[in-house]
């Protein structure tokens, strides 16, 4: 049965009704303040200087104080085209990685689920590329994607699926090009979870669909799914996650933004204006947008995981009330 | 005070006090007073132009001192035990001379580490050492464009050592005539001719790569159709020549032969601006900004030349030579390009001459020896609209000076200048040659006869080169060019201005769209004048 | 009556027989696309291995398109040569950056580790109003882009002057590791049952010694999480990129940096990226158990 966090905080709730409150209170302290102290320093010192640096202008003269320009950075910000594409990059290249990564992830997981043998082998052999590390795997499929000696350009080519002499020339296809590494990279991180989830199905629940009679596809849609749904979501919200933040493949595989800028999504433009440009208030705006976006989607993050809680929690509690009775 | 310039100045440890009024730190007072008081050895002397300069060796206790009459060795190690951190690009030549720093260790007794990195990164570490006054880094490269144009005021004024016997000096001395063409100019005067703060380093010439056998291969064919061979005939060979042969190759080539004329229309801005550059320049000597004097550079421009009917021409020309070349042009920026043509996929392109030595290596190159290095392309009458401008061999390139963080207090620029003087003299130029096929900056060094033997040779007809043999020094293949290429009325050296890599970013952009088809040339002309002005509305100054 | 079973009875045949046939069909299909599969995901790495063994001259040979019986043959012969790694280890430096991510990965990991245990085992025996925030706060810091909390924190390194240096490193990757660790590890702390700890106070041992003999009991975790922010700190790019600088280079930094100025030179990059990748394999499939339950934030446990 898959379990969660919750279940177990059921089962071990250890202080309700133990006396000595206090000296409980500042044990819990110790041990919490080492570790929260760290990370305050360093997560809330970038989030306030961001703010304070969104503020104001940096100029490149020694001595020279930062000017205050007030919401000027910001004004200027969504004036600029680049970051409107940036966004509208960034929205097709999420969107189209998450489907195709949680819908093959999801065939694949269902069919390794039918084999009755070599399920291990496979599990253990999907697991490699998720190893690696993103800006190599952005260098390894350049290498392959490279139209002078690209191995996976040249079997495109030769199936016929590529017409034209290029791939990451191409202001069509150099996105989805990303897109597709991304895919190869995290697809398999898909398929085990589901594959976790479809082995803790409940038995009982297929059994009662069987029973009325109920075909594979029908047994699927009905008990299948509801119960792969959390899981689902948790797998959409860890891929978005990262979709968001992490560039290095983009930087390994078209640099500063692709041909005529075709790949040049929000983070991409950031990573200019601050380390290319020194904009470093203008880059500290866009920084906190894109902040503010990834933090309103991670709340669903949270509530998705909080949701599976109180369901497992309700399961439990409710396998106990079946339990005492009988 | 700047929150950021606060904890800098509180926090960062400094390899040197800053100095108090008079030029002294207490430091090196209390040293002077020392030596004075253990017996009179140390004397205070007035050397250079304009300047207090107290001359007493560091580290080890030893307490001579140095005038014009010292021997060279006591002239070299004067400043023996100091470290300088020099912070360069990751290029070949700097990879070269980091092999030869031992030599200038043990010559010099200075201590030096070298630290490479892209260019975006250099200027950024530099600027935020400027900012926060941290002295971290006492000697740099300064790429006259990208970074010069925005650190001008933040290097040292080097005039001062020319003349000062105290320092071992190169005995080429440092006047223009030193080095190459208009170097010093480039690399060490901007906006005002009234200092210098670089020397010459290192320099990407433009050349003209083309494959000598396809031209050979092709050109009958051509010639049938066009009514004149498919010939590289410098200096005359000129754009049309280019798009007419590229026109030509798209729909007559083999499968397996390359395409016709890469362009830089890739990833890398800058290099699409220089690109663009090279043919715009042909045509008229046409400028981005024409107000500005083109080798001393401006900080702020007034008027910029797109939107005006040669630029729209030129956007054109590019254009229509961007669709006949290869289809996968947009994802070949400079580094790439150069991979397509060693794995034959482009038959010609305008690349800097570093690039010969890796394009005649038959390990990595399959075109090896099949090369030839030319004179890049003039313009033509046919894209010029003002007949009475004249057409050029439109030429520019990268120029690596090497420059002195003004903020040092003397005994660190001196020894800076040491080394300085050091790495730009002919006699480490020319090993460095060897090493990494560099470019030299200096003239001797270009002039030297082995060098200048090794140089390209016309070939014979009916054979792809005509050169037998690897020769050492791969990168004088293309000396014929070289010196025509960097003089006038070929060369454009500017646009010197502040936050460059901005304007690259935004020219090369509407450019590329406009090659992607989102645009026309009208339109990308358009586009380049009010993003242009806008740009310089915001430059200060 | 006889008749209707006799037609009932071969329409069951035929319906059985149908549903073998399906079923066939689907066993084959689901081989057929296992497989296909299997081999997009492989092959990289296949392409990887075998290029890094080749001289560049054979790498840059693609036969002309179409020729599958050709690119067969160009592919698998050639002479493998061990020059890229070499040139690597002897030019390059590769030991060194060996070394640097080691020790950068291996350090944060360890004080992820130590530090993470102790909030996260006091998170997890704990009921204070506030942990609905904490947790999100925990979370939220997994969720900054890179490149946002990368100046703030260039500019606070150089204060300290931790830039190119491990320990630097070793606070940067801290910052993704050490929410990552609580997280993880509270789950696993959930799991021990409080009863662990009462039963040795009511032996008369104090509570801090209560807690340090629970904490091997969620040994499984802690192995699980020490690997995972291994793997996490080895792969990063960016950080080290920006403050690791020359002295703090480690492997996925000098990988990159095989794309020098005047060549891309792929055949030590499919070498360097070969030494990258395959300790990180190694460790992966040390403990592929957990691996799930650790990507997925605990999520998703079996």
């Amino acid at each position: 049965m898959v379990r969660t966090a919750a279940a177990e905080m059921v089962g071990a709730m250890p202080f309700s009704g133990v006396a000595n409150t206090q000296r409980r209170r500042w044990y819990i302290l110790w041990l919490l303040l080492p570790g929260l102290a760290l990370l305050a320093a360093i997560t809330l010192y970038p989030f306030f200087w961001l703010i304070w640096m969104s503020l104001h202008e940096v100029l490149m003269k020694p001595n020279t104080p930062d000017r205050w320009v007030g919401l000027s950075n910001y004004l200027e910000m969504f004036r600029m085209p680049e970051y409107r594409r940036g966004w509208a990059l960034l929205a097709e290249y999420t969107a189209v990685a998450m489907c195709l990564e949680v819908g093959l992830g999801m065939l694949v997981a269902i069919l390794i689920n039918r084999l009755k043998r070599l399920q291990k082998l496979l599990t253990t052999i999907i697991l490699m590329p998720m190893m690696m590390a993103p800006v190599v795997v952005g260098l390894l499929w350049a290498f392959l994607y490279n139209a002078s000696f690209g191995w996976v350009y040249w079997a495109l080519r030769s199936l016929g699926i590529l017409r034209e002499d290029t791939l990451l020339g191409n202001t069509d296809l150099a996105l989805f090009a990303i897109v597709a590494t991304d895919v190869w990279e995290w697809t398999p991180l898909v398929v085990l979870i589901i594959l976790a989830g479809l082995k803790s199905v409940p038995k009982d629940q297929i059994e009662a669909v069987w029973v009325d009679g109920a075909g594979g596809w029908q047994t699927f849609r009905r008990v299948v799914i509801p119960n792969l749904k959390p899981l689902l979501v948790i797998a959409i919200l860890l891929r978005f996650m990262d979709n968001v933040r992490i560039i290095d493949h983009f930087i390994a595989l078209t640099g500063d933004g692709g041909p005529a800028g075709a790949t040049k999504v929000l983070p991409i433009v950031l990573y200019q204006r601050a380390f290319q440009f020194f904009q470093l208030g203008l880059g500290a705006a866009i920084a906190l947008t894109l902040l503010i976006v990834t933090i309103i989607v991670g709340k669903y993050v949270v509530k998705a995981f909080t949701a599976k809680e109180v369901e497992a929690q309700k399961a439990v509690l409710e396998e106990a009330a079946v339990e005492g009775k009988g | 005070m700047g929150l950021i310039e606060d904890m800098a100045k509180a926090q960062e440890p400094t390899t040197e006090q800053e100095p108090t009024k008079d030029g002294m730190t207490r430091r090196r007072f209390l040293r002077n007073a020392a030596v004075v008081a253990a017996g009179g050895l140390g004397t205070i002397y007035l050397a250079g132009c304009g300047g207090t300069t107290t001359t007493t060796a560091g580290g080890g206790g030893s307490t001579t001192s140095v005038t014009s009459a010292s021997s060279d060795d006591e002239k070299w190690k004067q400043l023996a035990g100091k470290k300088l951190i020099f912070i360069t690009e990751n290029t070949p030549p700097s990879s070269a001379f980091k092999t030869l720093l031992p030599d200038f260790t043990a010559k010099s007794g200075i201590e030096v580490d070298m630290i490479q990195d892209d260019d975006p990164v250099v200027l950024e570490k530099v600027l935020i050492d400027y900012r926060g006054e941290s002295k971290q880094y006492q000697v740099m490269y300064d790429q006259d464009k990208l970074m010069g144009g925005t650190l001008a005021d933040f290097y040292l004024p080097l005039d001062k050592f020319f003349t000062d016997d105290t320092l071992p000096q190169a005995k080429e001395g440092y006047g223009d005539d030193s080095w190459l063409p208009n170097l010093l100019t480039v690399c060490g005067r901007f906006f005002t001719k009234d200092k210098v703060v670089g020397l010459p380093y290192d320099t990407a010439i433009a050349t003209f790569f083309y494959r000598k056998d396809i031209f050979e291969k092709y050109s009958a064919g051509f010639e049938a159709e066009y009514g004149y061979p498919m010939v590289y005939n410098s200096p005359d060979a000129n754009w049309k020549n280019i798009l007419d042969w590229t026109t030509y190759l798209k729909k007559a080539k083999d499968a397996t032969d390359p395409f016709g004329m890469g362009l830089h229309a890739g990833n890398f801005a800058w290099t699409v601006q220089l690109d663009m550059q090279r043919l715009t320049y042909s045509h008229g000597q046409w400028l981005e900004f024409p107000d500005i004097d083109d080798t001393l550079g401006g900080k702020k421009p007034k008027v910029t030349g797109w939107g005006d009917e040669q630029s729209i021409k030129s956007l054109q020309l590019f254009l229509d030579i961007f669709n006949q070349g290869s289809p996968d042009a947009l994802a070949l920026g400079t580094l790439e390009l150069s991979d397509a043509m060693k794995a034959g996929k482009v038959g010609f392109c305008t690349q800097y001459q570093e690039f010969i030595a890796t394009t005649e290596d038959p390990k990595t190159s399959t075109v090896a020896g099949k090369m030839a290095y030319d004179i890049v392309p003039k313009g033509a009458k046919e894209f010029l609209v003002d007949q009475s401008k004249k057409l050029v061999n439109g030429s520019n390139n990268g120029i690596g000076g090497i420059s002195i963080n003004g903020q040092l207090d003397e005994d660190m620029q001196r020894a800076a200048w040491i080394f300085v003087q050091w790495v730009t003299s002919p006699e480490v130029q020319k090993k460095a040659m060897v090493t990494a096929g560099a470019n030299p900056t200096r003239l001797a060094v270009f002039e030297d006869p082995e060098l200048q033997g090794s140089a390209g040779t016309p070939y014979p007809a009916g054979s792809a080169t005509g050169r037998t043999g690897g020769t050492k020094y791969p990168n004088t293949m293309a000396y014929p060019s070289t010196l025509p290429s960097l003089s006038a009325p070929n060369i454009v050296f500017g646009p010197k201005i502040p936050n460059s890599q901005e304007y690259y970013t935004m020219m090369a952009a509407e450019t590329l769209s406009m090659c992607a088809g989102k645009q026309t040339a009208a339109e990308a002309a358009a586009k380049l004048k009010t993003n242009t002005e806008a740009f310089l509305a915001k430059l200060p100054g | 009556m006889a008749r209707s079973v006799s037609v009932s009875h071969e329409y069951v045949e035929q319906v059985v027989r149908r549903r073998k046939r399906l079923h066939r069909i689907g066993n084959i299909g689901t081989v057929v696309f296992l497989v296909l599969f299997v081999f997009w995901t492989t092959m990289p790495f296949i392409i990887m291995l075998i290029s890094s063994f080749k001289a560049s001259s054979d790498a840059f040979a693609l036969p002309p398109i179409g020729r599958w019986g050709e690119a067969q043959q160009r592919f698998w012969s050639f002479k493998p040569t061990l020059q890229h790694y070499r040139t690597l280890f002897e030019v390059e430096g590769y030991l060194r950056y060996f070394k640097n991510s080691f020790l950068a990965a291996g350090g944060s990991a360890i004080v992820s580790l130590v530090f993470g245990a102790s909030a996260a085992y006091a998170l997890s025996r704990s009921n204070f109003r506030r942990k609905g925030d904490v947790y999100f706060w925990v979370l939220t810091t997994r969720m900054a882009p890179v490149v946002a909390v990368l100046v703030p924190l260039y500019t606070l390194f150089k204060i300290f002057g931790l830039l190119s240096s491990i320990p630097g490193l070793i606070i940067a990757y801290t910052t993704f590791n050490l929410p990552f660790s609580i997280w993880i590890l509270k789950g696993f702390f959930d799991n021990v049952p409080y009863s662990v700890e009462e039963a040795y106070m009511v032996d008369g041992q104090s509570r801090f010694r209560a807690f340090i003999r629970t904490v091997p009991l969620a040994a499984p975790g802690l192995v699980a999480v020490f690997v995972l922010c291994v793997l996490l700190a080895w792969n990063d790019f960016l950080f080290a990129a920006i403050m690791g600088g020359n002295a703090a280079r480690t492997l996925p930094v000098a990988t990159a940096q095989l794309k020098s100025s005047t060549e891309i030179r792929w055949g030590e990059i499919t070498a360097a990226g070969v030494l990258t990748t395959a300790p990180m394999m190694f460790l992966g499939f040390l403990i592929r158990k957990y691996l799930i339950t650790g990507l997925t934030m605990g999520a998703v446990r079996e």
